[in-house]
């Protein structure tokens, strides 16, 4: 079916993207499973071919494209059968839009070749071990000492933050309030006070989600990003853009899985018949395929809508719930037909599941979806 | 309401013609249907009016008499039925509109000349006669037949669930030509009601939709000249296919706005009504279901908004999206209005609220014109 939203550039950079995931990570995430990770190597590499850092400006040496990119990008890791074991960390680049919107310009110059290169990952600390969906209940301060701040607390489940080289912490510089007390503050990696480890998650074998603890971790006030009390205006930057990239990688997750369950129930036979031979197998794969065209529907649409600036917060919130729950019923269908290969640890599919599950839940649950929806009501 | 997702697709035209719909649909159908309702049937006159509103066959050439309205002409009118409390009693009566458009592609310039004019102005209305009593999805296996004599057609046999068991005047009926050849031996053939030998049946009770007159046709010799062959002889299913896929579009259509309507009368109930000091919606449980139903309608309308924009660039409808749209659709709608009358509590049962008619109307939506079960047939064979 013709996909409707994007421009010929953005079908070319989707190809480009496609060539290098299927030679980098479809390959190799084995690899990166036992290791626990991605390689340097793989960061570079994705620099080097033009897909990393798509909304650094062309004053700063990069493409100057516009998020459509990056949802592209997040579609075809979808697609791929290795981001299921890596995760998000390949899409810390909403952290780069946020970097171009707020940076001041020597922030951004500071950062932009790294980012482009693949040398500077992010990530961006807001979430804490007391304080999930309701952002503005966090602890960490960042308290003003001379020309410095001083960073105390614990962040976890931060998606990249054990091994991001660049990190977008979200702290209190006014304990004594809730949203307006909040900042973000740029913190290099290796700033003394910070030690990290990865959480082990149900999913992403190759992935990082990670706790950090800052004890005392002086930075300059200069690192400040945005304004002092700033961070929800920050936040709220790229909230229909994190929402239409979550989507985009669903998409592409719910065509592969497809795809796979396809293959399998055209070889795998039960009693003499194969399985793809059955009614309710039919009649299944018709039900994922219709719920998947309608999901790629609504995202394309969205794009649409972004594109015109017409796209609001409330459909950005439907977007994400109803495309993260199309994928889970899709992986699940899809699973179900594997039968029991489908259960073994290291196939796509049992990979494909785990990693699926998250998606109801990060970038917003769809229970704080549904309070967006509901809120829009309320007039 | 949201009627396009994009909001781009409908040009200021289109807009002043739903204004038309719906002003008519206010003024002529709404105050009417209960009666209607009781007959069972809708009168003659009221098409007339329809006709002189010009709210038929808008997509008719005006080398008929028509307006010559694109296909987006019937889309809003078709949206605003669906919308509408009296379209959960007889929107298959107004989709009898489609009929115009399938002369139009198929009729000879002697039947669209004797035939437009005549739907335009509401004096002559038409049905499909398809479905047998042994007979609804195998198409196939239809048995009534049209045997050549001379310069006639002898038709023989029934036909059942026929829309306009006492108003329509003009059948398009199915039937076999050739009785051993399947799907290659059935041909379509106008046969006018008051055809000697064509006899109308009661009108059968039904679930809901009970405005729309349906039941029963027999064919007992009744005799119709050759020329009334509709499209080519034996060709009869590749036709009725063809008519199927906008069908089942408009269906769609109907189909996501009668949950909208649901949607928003549900929306205004429970913030009134009140249990345990507060209002029905101040529960998160009603926002919450809110929520995911009004997700629903954005995605069911962002799909179709999709697929029109697909046909008005290729001027095709698809058989494969055409059973993804119903399929989908009148499965989300069968959700939304099933929780909405959930949230009405009580008062959902009662036939004084719209989201009853709605949700006896909506059990339809999912087996006529194509099953659920056969959409996804046709979906699974394209996979």
């Amino acid at each position: 079916m013709t996909r409707y939203g994007y421009t010929e550039e953005h079908e070319m950079f989707r190809h480009t993207v496609r060539a290098f995931l299927d030679k980098e990570l479809e390959p190799h995430y084995r690899r990166y499973a036992e290791k626990g990770g991605v390689d340097k190597e793989f960061w570079r590499k994705a620099g080097s071919a033009g897909i990393l850092g798509s909304g650094v400006p062309e004053e700063f040496g990069g493409p100057g494209g516009d998020f459509v990119f990056n949802v592209i990008l997040a579609e075809e890791l979808g697609r791929s059968v290795g981001s299921s074991l890596t995760g998000s960390s390949l899409m810390a680049d909403i952290a780069t839009y946020i970097l171009m919107g707020f940076g001041t310009k020597a922030q951004k110059a500071k950062y932009a070749p790294g980012i482009l290169s693949g040398e500077v990952s992010q990530a961006m600390p807001l979430t804490e071990p007391d304080a999930g969906s309701d952002a503005t209940a966090i602890k960490t301060t960042a308290i003003r000492d001379g020309d410095h701040y001083v960073i105390n607390g614990d962040k976890f489940f931060i998606s990249n933050g054990a091994s991001a080289d660049v990190l977008y912490v979200v702290a209190k510089t006014d304990p004594t309030q809730r949203g307006r007390g909040m900042s973000v503050i740029i913190v290099d990696a290796n700033t003394p006070g910070i030690s990290r480890r990865k959480i082990p998650m149900v999913g992403w074998p190759a992935g990082d989600t990670g706790e950090l603890n800052f004890r005392d971790v002086r930075v300059p006030v200069a690192n400040l990003l945005g304004k002092e009390g700033g961070a929800m205006q920050v936040l709220m930057s790229t909230f229909l853009e994190d929402r239409l990239q979550i989507a985009a990688r669903c998409v592409g997750a719910a065509e592969t899985a497809l795809n796979l369950t396809l293959a399998y129930v055209k070889e795998r036979k039960v009693s003499n018949q194969r399985v793809i031979d059955f009614q309710n197998t039919q009649f299944v794969l018709a039900e994922v395929k219709t719920d998947l065209e309608v999901g790629r529907a609504f995202l394309d649409t969205s794009i649409m809508k972004l594109r015109d600036k017409k796209f609001t917060f409330e459909e950005g919130a439907m977007l994400k719930l109803w495309v993260t729950e199309m994928e889970n019923r899709v992986v699940d269908k899809c699973q179900q037909m594997f039968g029991g290969a489908g259960q073994m640890r290291d196939t796509p599919i049992a990979q494909m599941y785990t990693a699926a599950r998250i998606q109801r839940i990060y970038a917003g649950t769809s229970e704080l979806q549904k309070v967006a929806i509901a809120k829009a009501l309320m007039s | 309401m949201s009627y396009s997702y994009t909001k781009s697709l409908f040009s200021p035209e289109h807009e002043q013609f739903r204004e038309t719909v719906r002003r008519f649909i206010a003024n002529e159908l709404e105050p009417n249907i209960d009666e209607w309702l009781e007959a069972r049937s809708i009168p003659k006159s009221f098409w007339l009016k329809a006709g002189s509103a010009g709210i038929l066959g808008s997509t008719i050439p005006e080398q008929y008499g028509g307006p010559g309205g694109d296909f987006l002409f019937r889309v809003v009118a078709t949206q605003e039925i669906g919308y509408s409390l009296a379209g959960a009693s007889m929107s298959a009566a107004f989709e009898a509109d489609q009929i115009s458009e399938q002369i139009q592609d198929h009729g000879t310039e002697e039947q669209k000349k004797k035939w437009l004019p005549k739907m335009l102005s509401g004096e002559a209305r038409f049905a499909f006669a398809i479905t047998e009593p042994d007979t609804g999805s195998d198409v196939s296996a239809i048995r009534t037949s049209a045997v050549r004599e001379g310069n006639e057609y002898v038709i023989k046999g029934s036909k059942t669930y026929i829309s306009g068991v006492s108003t329509a005047d003009v059948l398009l009926l199915a039937c076999k030509t050739r009785p051993d050849a399947g799907t290659k031996g059935i041909s379509v053939i106008m046969v006018e009601a008051n055809t000697p030998g064509v006899r109308r049946g009661r009108q059968l009770k039904k679930m809901g939709m009970n405005a729309a007159d349906t039941g029963e046709f027999f064919f007992d010799n009744a005799r119709v000249p050759v020329s009334n062959i509709f499209g080519e002889e034996n060709g009869g299913f590749k036709l009725l296919m063809s008519g199927l896929n906008r069908d089942r579009l408009m269906w769609s259509m109907i189909a996501h706005a009668a949950a909208s309507r649901a949607y928003d009368d549900t929306v205004q109930f429970v913030k009134n009504r009140k249990a345990f000091g507060k209002t029905i919606f101040d529960f998160q449980n009603t926002q919450f279901k809110l929520a995911e139903m009004k997700t629903e309608l954005a995605v069911g309308s962002a799909f179709l908004d999709e697929y029109l924009r697909s046909y008005l660039e290729s001027g095709a409808f698809d058989s494969v999206r055409s059973s993804m749209a119903k399929m989908w659709v009148t499965e989300m709608e069968a959700r939304v209005i099933d929780q909405c009358v959930q949230l009405h509590g009580g008062a959902g049962y009662m036939d004084e609220y719209s989201v009853s008619r709605l949700y006896t109307a909506a059990r339809l939506h999912r087996i006529f014109a194509g099953t659920a079960e056969i959409m996804r047939l046709t979906v699974a064979r394209s996979i």
